[in-house]
């Protein structure tokens, strides 16, 4: 395949090169700034329908109580009662911010470097590249609840595989999901498991953005392999990095389906288990709003972990800017 | 090129054999760990009802039950649901890449006023559970008449702030040079976007597309409350129906034949779109 | 370039067409507007038996009706349990209700509360008043008035393994609290590791009916109360609600229950010797329990001292939508499907249920017409305790008094809390929901 650009504009490998410094800040104002506005007009007129307007809708509904069936008109406002009622006497939902937390930093901690290491061992010289990667990219496109169920039947205290390993080497059954102190680890464990694919797939993209010229350049500079990987790779991924990590801090501070596949047995039980101890913020969310019927503190906990979520996302979006 | 590749690699056999026998075994190890699920959901959906509500079920069943597949095509309207699932998810798989890649280019090329402020505004729509905006969602569509057909099911999935905040990443990546050197050239804004900004995002490009088709074809919450006519039902919500009321666990083995032929899609699409993964490692191994 | 270039021309044509297509009549298959007089009227019924062995035995009833009434037409919609609420939720905000719905008895509160619900007509309250059980009439009834049909009646009884029970030398099934406590040490089997490897009472952690149905049904049975009739004050966490959690606690305790072996699953597979379970999972011991079905044997709910013993029920009703444009078609239709065929036959629903889902009617004529079908022990025994079983209670904030009594439970089980701790915790947060309700 040859390389698309050199059919449109012609550039040789040197001027690429040149152009050293990925980014390059241009401050005076475009004077096509209106193309940019029609460039992202759909999105903003889409998002503006179908997610801000609905999320001030969520906003209002918060001040008031609400049960879903009431019509909307006539809900009673009750000011910031969902407010203080979830943050002060609300054991569920503060049990449920810490346990997010944890599962959000562990889990996108270890995708981060384990994504990474699959990347850049899926991008070194090795055969069958597209089988290794179909492979990698398996857990993401199977359901959530057939991993919700393989994974409780391998990790049963009684008569798992992963039990039948450990006991051979010594180690006595641990009772894994069923245990209010080893769930949750179990849990983040999963979503490693299920989203490190996402990562190799992402990293991979971004490590075909960097042109073999930086490497040679370095290799004429007589880096070696570590130096190379710390000072042009690394460097060159942070625009991907900081998408992952800021993506995947927003995705996993309101997992969800993850928790409700692997604790819940069917459709009847509310998840979270055992005795609270995998309670994350959305799944407390849902019930209070689909089993409760209280859409109004539901949606009381929505502003707050919005709140949360965004104070985190502005501050990752600091320190991985200001580091350049 | 595949000459060279493999001279590549036999070079660095030679002068690196063991950690190219460590690639191999952390290769080799890994998938198998990957391929577990997808073993499981087989082995599953191969099941009698005994074997699978059987704790823990067993590891292969006693005697492959090919059948509960056509219990599956006999039970539901598989073919129309292929046939509407392909068309949603093509449509708004597209409506997603087009949409994305037009306004992550402008953000990462352009200034203009207020730049910051939409762009985080943006990242915010992220931040809310879909479920607790359904209602006022689900309003306004009934209001534009989108309910029960085609435009319901795709056009409020077209737009993704994660595809944008992806493509922007990467086409921020892309040397300013290269722009410049098209607008001397005489090219319109629009075409360095379709002839240059496009082409150079493929890997991102594809990256985005998997990751949406996977969101898409398997979103269920969305179809259920939009669609009424079982004539317009997508794959998920076509399989939904084999699940029996009261005793989940008695029809996981027909769910599975169901997830099986769910998930083909995904793969195959994801390993078609590899050929554009590949591209930059094709250039590196022309110039090595 | 020029290939994609093309193909994207290509797919955005066909978009637009197909929109188009799709676009025009706003609303097409909905039931907006009123069908004008001598026209067909249009029922929409939404239900959760969607999947098809429950679906084509509806479909007939329902085609049978159809052809009675030619000026009627059904649309017949399903979703599955957990997705109904959200169904009906988000139908409601945008004004395309269904006419006639099938739900749960404890959403009934917010339902009536926010006026979603049609009072039934004279007759209709006759026919319930006069056939059913006083336990069917509380359970559809809230504020005083009753809602709907009670269809599908649902109580607990204690299930054994027979073959479990002879092997460990127990003659009868355990009828007290303290027979219950032994049957269940002497059943319960230990690992070397002081593990379980059969727990002789099964618990199941995580569901809220699994946690508080059998924990009502055995404070009942202790003489206890679940909440106070009028106002619905807690009352489980007096003595006889600690004595009951008590018992759980001791069997975890003691080593003969473990909450890790938490699911009615290892009931069927033979993991524990006893449940207290729901008739509905009939289904499954007949396809699957691990001694076979005539090996499952079901009791009475133990007692406490004083005690007598007593069972919860919780039933499905049909209602019909306040805003519907053709109510009393839609209350024909539902008085129709509950009414006997004829003289001493069963209903339309009572045949349904009993053949296609193998649960109990709640209709006392149709437990008479279809004593065939409800013969076997298993049914019998869960029929005969239906005569005076208990309702769940039906308030607003029902179901998340529900989930803190479940979770109190549960830190219960787990050791977090003591039991005096843990039910007087529950208890504070259901003061908290009651005030917020009033």
């Amino acid at each position: 395949m040859a390389s698309p650009q050199d059919r449109v504009f012609t550039t040789s490998p040197a001027q690429l090169a040149s152009s050293a410094g990925p980014r390059k800040h241009r401050r005076r104002i475009d004077p096509k700034i209106w193309w940019a506005y029609a460039f992202i007009s759909p999105v903003l007129i889409f998002l503006l329908v179908f997610s801000v307007v609905p999320i001030f809708f969520s906003f209002w509904v918060s001040l008031h109580s609400w049960n879903l069936i009431t019509p909307i008109p006539e809900m009673p406002f009750v000011g910031v009662d969902n407010y203080t009622r979830i943050l002060l006497y609300d054991d569920v939902f503060r049990r449920a911010l810490v346990n997010t937390f944890v599962f959000a930093f562990w889990g996108v901690t270890f995708n981060l470097v384990l994504g990474l290491a699959g990347a850049l061992l899926l991008n070194s010289r090795i055969r069958w590249r597209p089988l290794w990667s179909t492979f990698f990219f398996l857990p993401i496109v199977t359901a959530p609840l057939a991993l919700g169920m393989m994974w409780t039947a391998l990790l049963n205290k009684n008569f798992g595989l992963v039990n039948a390993l450990l006991g051979s080497i010594g180690i006595p059954p641990q009772p894994f999901l069923s245990s209010p102190e080893q769930a949750l680890g179990c849990i983040i464990f999963m979503a490693i498991y299920q989203y490190v694919g996402y990562y190799v797939v992402v990293f991979l993209a971004g490590l075909q953005g960097i042109p073999q010229d930086y490497y040679d350049a370095a290799a004429v500079d007589g880096a070696n392999a570590r130096q190379s990987f710390w000072y042009v790779t690394l460097p060159l991924l942070r625009p991907v990095m900081l998408f992952l990590v800021v993506t995947n801090t927003i995705g996993a501070l309101q997992v969800f389906d993850l928790v409700f596949a692997a604790t819940t047995g069917g459709a009847e039980t509310s998840g979270g288990g055992p005795a609270n101890s995998t309670m994350v913020v959305v799944l407390h969310m849902y019930n209070t709003a689909f089993k409760f019927f209280r859409m109004g503190r539901a949606s009381a906990m929505a502003m707050v972990l919005f709140v949360v979520i965004f104070v985190i996302t502005l501050v990752q979006l600091w320190l991985l800017r200001h580091r350049e | 090129m595949k000459g060279l590749t493999g001279m590549a690699m036999r070079r660095s056999r030679l002068t690196q054999p063991f950690i190219s026998i460590l690639k191999y075994v952390a290769l080799v190890s890994v998938s198998c760990v990957m391929l577990l699920p997808f073993y499981w959901m087989i082995a599953a959906s191969l099941m009698t009802t005994a074997e699978i509500i059987r704790t823990p079920p067993p590891l292969l069943p006693a005697e492959p039950q090919w059948r509960n597949y056509l219990d599956v095509v006999y039970a539901v309207n598989i073919g129309r649901a292929y046939l509407n699932s392909i068309i949603v998810s093509a449509l708004t798989v597209l409506g997603i890449l087009f949409t994305s890649s037009l306004s992550g280019f402008a953000f990462a090329k352009y200034h203009f006023p207020l730049k910051n402020v939409l762009f985080t505004i943006i990242l915010a729509s992220m931040m809310i559970p879909f479920f607790v905006i359904l209602i006022p969602v689900f309003y306004i569509v009934k209001q534009l008449g989108w309910l029960n057909n085609y435009a319901g099911l795709i056009l409020p999935g077209v737009v993704s702030a994660y595809g944008v905040f992806m493509l922007r990443q990467f086409i921020q990546g892309i040397p300013d040079e290269l722009l410049d050197a098209a607008r001397i050239d005489g090219a319109s804004e629009f075409r360095i976007y379709w002839q240059l900004i496009v082409p150079l995002s493929g890997p991102a490009l594809a990256t985005l597309g998997v990751f949406s088709l996977v969101g898409v074809w398997n979103s269920f919450l969305w179809p259920l409350l939009v669609v009424q006519d079982s004539a317009l039902h997508t794959v998920p919500l076509a399989l939904n129906n084999l699940r029996t009321y009261g005793a989940e666990e008695r029809s996981l083995n027909l769910r599975m034949a169901g997830t099986v032929l769910s998930v083909i899609p995904s793969v195959v699409v994801f390993v078609w779109l590899q050929r554009f993964f590949r591209r930059g490692i094709a250039l590196t191994g022309l110039k090595g | 370039m020029k290939p994609s270039r093309t193909l994207f021309i290509l797919v955005v044509v066909f978009a637009l067409t197909m929109l188009n297509a799709c676009l025009p009549a706003p609303g097409a298959g909905l039931q907006e507007g009123v069908a004008p007089a001598g026209e067909k009227v249009k029922l929409t019924v939404l239900t959760h038996w969607g999947e098809e062995s429950l679906l084509k035995p509806m479909r007939a009833k329902l085609d049978e009706y159809t052809s009675l009434n030619p000026h009627v037409e059904i649309d017949y919609q399903t979703v599955t349990f957990d997705q109904l609420l959200t169904k009906i939720t988000t139908a409601r905000a945008a004004g395309i209700s269904p006419d006639v719905y099938h739900f749960y008895n404890l959403w009934m509160p917010d339902f009536v509360e926010g006026g979603m619900l049609d009072e039934p007509p004279s007759d209709v309250l006759a026919d319930i008043q006069a056939n059913y059980s006083p336990g069917s009439q509380s359970a559809v009834s809230y504020g005083g008035k009753i809602w709907g049909y009670p269809t599908e009646l649902n109580t607990y009884q204690l299930l054994y393994n027979k073959k479990m029970l002879q092997e460990a030398g127990i003659e009868a099934p355990p009828a007290t609290f303290a027979e219950l406590k032994d049957a269940a040490c002497k059943l319960a089997i230990a690992n070397p590791d002081g593990t379980l490897a059969r727990s002789g009472f099964v618990l199941m952690p995580g569901w809220d009916s699994g946690v508080v149905h059998p924990f009502l049904s055995l404070l009942w049975s202790n003489g206890g109360e679940y909440l106070a009739p009028e106002t619905y004050q807690p009352l489980f966490n007096g003595p006889q609600g600690q004595a009951t959690l008590q018992l759980y606690v001791d069997l975890i305790g003691e080593k003969c229950a473990d909450p890790s072996i938490g699911a009615f699953g290892n009931f069927v597979e033979g993991k524990g010797a006893m449940l207290i379970m729901a008739n509905w999972l009939r289904a499954t011991l007949k396809d699957a329990f691990v001694d076979g079905y005539e090996n499952v044997g079901v009791a009475p709910i133990p007692t406490g001292e004083g005690g007598v013993s007593t069972t919860l029920q919780y039933n499905w009703l049909y209602g019909v939508d306040s805003g519907s444009k053709n109510k009393e078609e839609a209350w024909k239709l539902v008085q129709w499907l509950n009414s006997p065929a004829g003289e001493g036959a069963a209903s339309p629903i009572g045949d349904y249920l009993t053949s296609a889902l193998g649960a109990i009617p709640s209709r006392i004529s149709d437990q008479q017409a279809l004593a065939d079908r409800l013969s076997d022990e298993f049914m019998t025994a869960y029929v005969r305790s239906a005569a005076n079983a208990r309702a769940e209670p039906v308030l607003r904030g029902g179901q998340e008094i529900k989930t803190a009594l479940q979770q109190g439970i549960e830190a219960a089980w787990y050791g977090q809390k003591t039991v005096e701790q843990a039910l007087n915790d529950a208890a504070a947060e259901a003061e908290r929901i009651l005030a917020e309700n009033r």
